[in-house]
């Protein structure tokens, strides 16, 4: 049961920031789509704003992989 | 120009003519003395300046020495009255011209030539050096010149440089011409750029290249005139008759609605039809009160009416009285706001409608054929003087280029000078070929970038075969500044270590490399780049492959009992995230120094404070850990404390809060190498999954078709995914650290060709 | 063309219109540059033009057609290129959107249809008629067709009829009035009500705040036109003051406040509305009325740099793109004219919008 409730933990460490990275990049993606158009010289601010919420899930990756080592 | 004007005048008609001329002789001779003295003192100043890269100082030289050499020129024709004043060089000049200009052009060529190939050798960073030439040049030759170095194609040309009047009025009518031509292209609908071929373009060139640019414009606009009158006049009839073409359909289809109701009885003499537009709710009313006033009257006649409602609030009344009644109807019609409808071409006296369906119809197939008879037309047209045209826009683009270099020359009626930026490895074989082909016609001084240019001078990246395919990845940034840092190699360096590590498969790997094989043969010259760094990161996946112990995921440890040199991915994921951030680490700090040393090189002392405290507080930051976590000697505490401490005050003299938040943002980054090992991890687990079909399956065909299948997506994504990841690292993590994106592409004036014809 | 709330089944795609919309707007002409062109001749102008972003594909056309007057070519290439750089937009969006941005453009079709609906007394037909608002929804073919082949407001009524649409309809009974009542103004103003009608109605699809926004468009177009009845009726006997009824809907100027009002610069003051000039003592009436208008343009440029995920960017960028165009316009006239620069910098300055009246 312990387990169980680790491993849900885990995964939700990861799926959330993954949902919130997903929302963000949507956004942002499409509007970089849209300024790469007309302007190809912003496709590097582009690529920079795009990684920027990628963070969150590389962390929530992190905290997923500690719980586990951790605790299970 | 300044002119030299304190000589005195010449006493025309006096007595002693040959006397007063032997007097100007001394005279003059002596000035020249002294001004070519002058000239070299100057000069020499320059070449002084040239070497403490002083530019202000140089350039005020440099017009000085122009100014004086044109002023005692000038001064020497006013005065040349054929009796050899001066001295050989100047001696027969009104026939050869411009002694003075010259007397200059070998020596200081060859002097220069041989201080830039030693001053030349700077310390850019991966990026070419750059010289600044100057050209000065007799006006006679300046088409010719300018037109050597279009062939030439290496120097950039400032692009502030205003245009000087005296030129502007064929360079324009050129842009005109240029400008309509691609106009008539347009208009054609010809697209067929990437079909034309060299042998094309040269012909029209041959037969117009004699022509002074006035004349040729001259030339082509004529010929062009019926062309342009007959594909306009052609355009607007085919506009014309779509127009008409879709009101009549319209027509056609409002006269089918009431076909029945007009042609089902035919009209006899006496009754007229008629259409109208009403209201879709006013119909009933119109009908009952024209009925109504047809009753009251005398006259005891019917009405026959139809209605078809519309899609919008109007709809169409076809009315069917005696002819007598006519006015009536158009009276209580008006009245209720109803509007007649007669067809196009039909306005003033409509026939019968009923009879009217075949005429328009007979009339929309006319129309029609018509239609695609112009369609043909232009079509031929366009195949015809498409390519035509397109050889002559390319023709008069190129001779606009030249002209608006000439344009940019600055000078005056004898001579014209020019500036712009040069490669340092490719300035010799420029002075070469000048000297060559125009010899002591033009004058050529150069010198390196002063410190406070930098940001004027163009970038052109130059890098060993290894690396310059990864310049790549720097297309999609502006270039690095000229005094900035191409960071290149290291791309060359960590983008595949990190892809491979990411793959870390010997079999992927090696399909990787017969990928990259087969790529290297192709024609374009991206794929070929693609190609090399497919191989790298391949190369990199194999050895990453036997760290790991991976063979298509864990075929490799079943088939030939292969174990992993370093670790198991699978099973030590923990061992593999440390070594991913520490790899970070190491990344980072890098970035940060190399922002460190520019900082330093350029007494930035803001840049150099904050990358310096932030390289501080990271390894602070990490060397506490390591205390905390192991057992090192407690009392050795205070070293990372105070390399915090130390970080901070220059993080926070460098940047105030920003460089706080921006040491914070780069323990963001160093932890986000751990994708490193998080995409490994699920590459090596998808590939794992693929053998488990086989053990779940058998070695069925279904279980290998699943594994295959598995393996072929994984593949997919490993490379995908590696690359992508590998690339934003570069970008966000490493570049942030120290790239300067603000430089200027080295873009030289020179001939467009093979696959690069651009419109504009 | 037939953009409804009932199209927004599609997602609207704010981020991806606004990205391209501003990647576009740095296109736009500075200050310094319009005021260089000012200082200029028409010929520097047309090379301008064919170096141009916005207006070069299209000045290329002209020079490859067979127009001889440059003036003509310049004033054409700039409408049609502002034209285009409206269009190009128009297109990318979608959804509400595409829909929102539609009222926008339909804007161009109320004044074409004023400009006919003032047309049929006493102008010559055959000759080049005005320089339509090429965005309009219902396309410059269209207007064409209106101006050349249409002698009288009937037939014009019956060929907007034909068209099937519910501006062109709104159009047709517009001239269908004109025809009976033969009061251009009545109609215009007939034309105005109709237009706000159908595009409030279509607005009640569409809540939040885009929904707010256009409705604030339409709110303070109402006011402009609302200024100039009252601005009309402080010269008008009283039978004739009944006949000009305020329209009711305004943003910032309600009916009571117009109906009470007598001074200008109380109106003015108490609009609600940021002018960018402010109050200017002994303005007359045809100045308050410019200022209002272009108190309306330069409210829509400032939405330019309002809501980045909405569709304030758009409108912005439109009334940017119109705003140049007129500029433009208004410059290379001046420039055929012979005028100063310092006469057309001041013309420049005093530069409303389109007036509705």
């Amino acid at each position: 049961m312990e387990k169980a409730i680790i491993a849900l933990a885990a995964a939700m460490a990861v799926s959330i920031p993954a949902i919130a990275t997903a929302y963000a990049q949507a956004k942002i993606g499409s509007a970089g789509a849209g300024s790469v158009a007309e302007k190809p010289e912003t496709a590097g601010t582009i690529i920079i704003l795009e990684a920027i919420p990628e963070t969150m899930v590389i962390l929530g990756f992190v905290v997923a992989i500690m719980l586990i080592l951790q605790f299970a | 120009m300044k002119r030299e004007t304190d000589l005195p005048p010449v006493p025309l008609g006096s007595e002693g003519v040959e006397d007063e001329v032997r007097r100007f002789e001394s005279i003059l001779a002596a000035e020249y003395e002294r001004k070519k003295e002058e000239c070299r003192l100057i000069r020499e100043r320059a070449l002084l300046h040239l070497s403490e890269m002083e530019r202000e100082s140089l350039r005020i030289a440099e017009d000085e020495w122009t100014g004086k050499e044109h002023a005692l020129e000038s001064t020497f024709y006013d005065f040349d009255t054929g009796h050899g004043a001066g001295d050989e060089e100047t001696r027969g000049a009104p026939s050869r011209g411009r002694g003075c200009l010259r007397g200059r052009v070998g020596a200081g060529t060859s002097r220069d030539r041989s201080d830039v190939a030693s001053a030349v050798r700077g310390g850019r960073i991966m990026i070419r050096d750059m010289v600044r030439l100057s050209l000065w040049g007799v006006q006679s030759k300046k088409k010719e010149i300018v037109r050597e170095l279009f062939a030439l194609g290496v120097l950039h040309l400032d692009q502030d440089t205003p245009s000087t009047a005296e030129d502007d009025g064929t360079f324009n009518s050129l842009k005109l011409l240029r400008g309509k031509v691609l106009g008539l292209i347009e208009a054609l609908g010809w697209d067929g750029w990437n079909s034309l071929r060299e042998e094309d373009l040269g012909a029209s060139e041959t037969s117009l290249l004699d022509l002074s640019s006035a004349e040729t414009v001259h030339e082509i606009d004529r010929s062009l005139e019926a062309f342009t009158s007959r594909l306009a006049s052609l355009l607007a009839e085919a506009k014309e008759k779509d127009d008409l073409l879709d009101r009549l359909n319209r027509s056609e289809e409002v006269l089918r609605k009431f076909t029945p109701f007009f042609s089902g009885k035919a009209p006899s003499e006496t009754e007229e039809d008629s259409l109208w537009w009403v209201e879709n709710g006013d119909a009933p009313a119109l009908v009952a009160s024209l009925a109504a006033a047809l009753d009251g009257g005398e006259r005891h006649e019917a009405v026959s009416s139809h209605f078809v409602a519309g899609k919008e609030s109007f709809g169409l009344l076809g009315l069917r009285t005696s002819l007598s009644a006519a006015s009536i109807v158009r009276r209580v019609a008006s009245e209720s706001g109803a509007m007649p409808w007669r067809p196009p071409e039909y306005r003033d006296a409509p026939p019968p409608f009923g009879k009217l369906l075949p005429d328009v119809q007979r009339a929309i197939e006319g129309l029609s054929a018509r239609r695609s008879a112009i369609e043909e037309e232009l079509r031929t047209a366009a195949l015809q003087w498409g390519p035509r045209l397109a050889a002559l826009y390319l023709f008069i683009d190129e001779k606009t280029e030249e002209a608006s270099v000439e344009a940019q020359c600055r000078g005056s009626e004898e001579s014209f000078s020019i500036g712009g930026w040069v490669p340092g490895d490719a300035l010799h074989e420029t002075a070469r070929r000048m000297e060559e082909r125009f010899g002591t016609d033009v004058l050529m001084q150069w010198r390196l970038p002063g410190e406070d240019e930098w940001k004027d001078v163009p970038t052109a990246l130059k890098n060993a075969p290894l690396a310059s395919p990864f310049e790549l990845f720097l297309r999609l940034l502006r270039p690095p500044t000229y005094d900035g840092v191409d960071p290149t190699p290291m791309v060359a360096l960590f983008f595949p270590f990190f892809s491979g590590c990411m793959i870390g498969d010997v079999g992927y790997g090696v399909l990787f490399l017969l990928l990259a094989l087969w790529l290297k043969g192709r024609k374009l010259p991206v794929l070929r780049d693609v190609a090399a760094i497919l191989t790298h990161v391949a190369l990199w996946s194999i050895l990453w492959g036997l760290a790991w112990g991976e063979f298509f995921g864990d075929v490799g440890h079943r088939l030939f009992h292969m174990k992993p040199l370093l670790v198991e991915r699978t099973q030590g994921i923990l061992p593999v995230m440390i070594f991913t951030v520490s790899l970070g680490l190491f990344h980072v700090l890098l970035g940060l120094f190399i922002g460190l040393c520019q900082g330093v090189r350029h007494h930035h002392r803001h840049l150099w404070m904050e990358k310096a405290g932030n390289m501080l507080f990271l390894i602070g930051l990490i060397v506490a850990i390591l205390f905390l976590k192991t057992r090192l000697p407690k009392e050795l505490f205070t070293v990372p404390v105070s390399f915090l401490v130390i970080g901070i005050a220059l993080l926070v003299g460098g940047g105030g809060i920003g460089g706080i938040v921006e040491a914070f943002g780069s323990i963001g980054n160093v932890i986000s190498y751990v994708r490193i090992a998080a995409i490994g991890l699920s590459s090596a687990i998808l590939a794992m999954v693929a053998s488990k079909f086989t053990d779940v399956l058998g070695l069925s065909v279904l279980g290998l078709i699943l594994a295959f299948i598995i393996h072929l997506l994984n593949l997919v994504i490993a490379i995908g995914g590696s690359s992508l990841h590998s690339a934003r690292l570069h970008y966000v993590e490493f570049f942030g650290r120290f790239y300067s994106a603000g430089g200027k592409n080295y873009t030289p004036f020179r001939k467009r060709s093979g696959l690069t014809w651009k419109k504009r | 063309m037939n953009v409804s709330p009932g199209s927004s089944r599609t997602s609207p795609n704010y981020e991806y219109l606004n990205a391209v919309t501003r990647a576009r707007g740095t296109r736009l002409l500075s200050a310094e540059q319009i005021g260089a062109l000012a200082r200029g001749t028409l010929e520097e102008m047309e090379l301008f033009l064919l170096e141009s972003d916005l207006y070069a594909p299209r000045y290329r056309e002209q020079l490859a057609g067979d127009n001889p007057s440059l003036l003509h070519r310049v004033e054409d290439a700039l409408a049609a290129g502002s034209a285009d750089a409206i269009t190009a937009i128009f297109s990318v969006a979608e959804g509400e959107a595409a829909f929102l941005l539609s009222i926008v453009l339909s804007l161009g079709d109320l004044y074409n249809g004023q400009a006919l609906l003032r047309s049929f007394k006493g102008r010559d037909r055959s000759v080049q008629g005005p320089q339509w608002h090429r965005y309009a929804l219902l396309g410059t073919t269209f207007y064409d067709e209106l101006w050349y082949d249409c002698p009288a407001p009937v037939d014009a009524a019956v060929r907007c009829s034909e068209r099937e649409d519910g501006l062109a309809a709104l159009l047709a009974d517009a001239f269908r009035h004109l025809n009976t009542y033969e009061d251009s103004e009545r109609a215009r103003r007939l034309l105005l009500t109709r237009w706000l009608a159908h595009w409030g109605s279509a607005l009640k699809a569409v809540s939040g705040q885009n929904g707010d926004r256009m409705r604030e468009f339409l709110g303070r177009l109402t006011d402009t036109w609302n200024v100039g009845v009252w601005l009309r009726r402080l010269s008008a006997t009283e039978p004739q003051r009944a006949a000009r009824a305020f329209l009711p809907g305004g943003w910032g100027l309600s009916l009571e406040r117009l109906e009470n009002t007598s001074a200008a610069r109380d109106l003015f003051l108490a609009s609600g509305w940021r002018f960018p000039r402010g109050w200017q003592e002994g303005a007359s009436a045809s100045e308050v009325h410019r200022l209002f208008h272009r108190a309306f343009f330069s409210w829509q440029e400032e939405l330019y740099r309002k809501d980045l995920l909405g569709i304030d960017v758009t409108v912005g960028y439109v009334a940017r793109v119109l705003s140049e165009w007129r500029r433009l316009s208004l410059i290379a006239v001046g420039l055929s004219m012979g005028l100063s620069d310092t006469e057309i910098e001041r013309h420049l300055v005093r530069l409303g919008g389109e007036s509705l009246s």
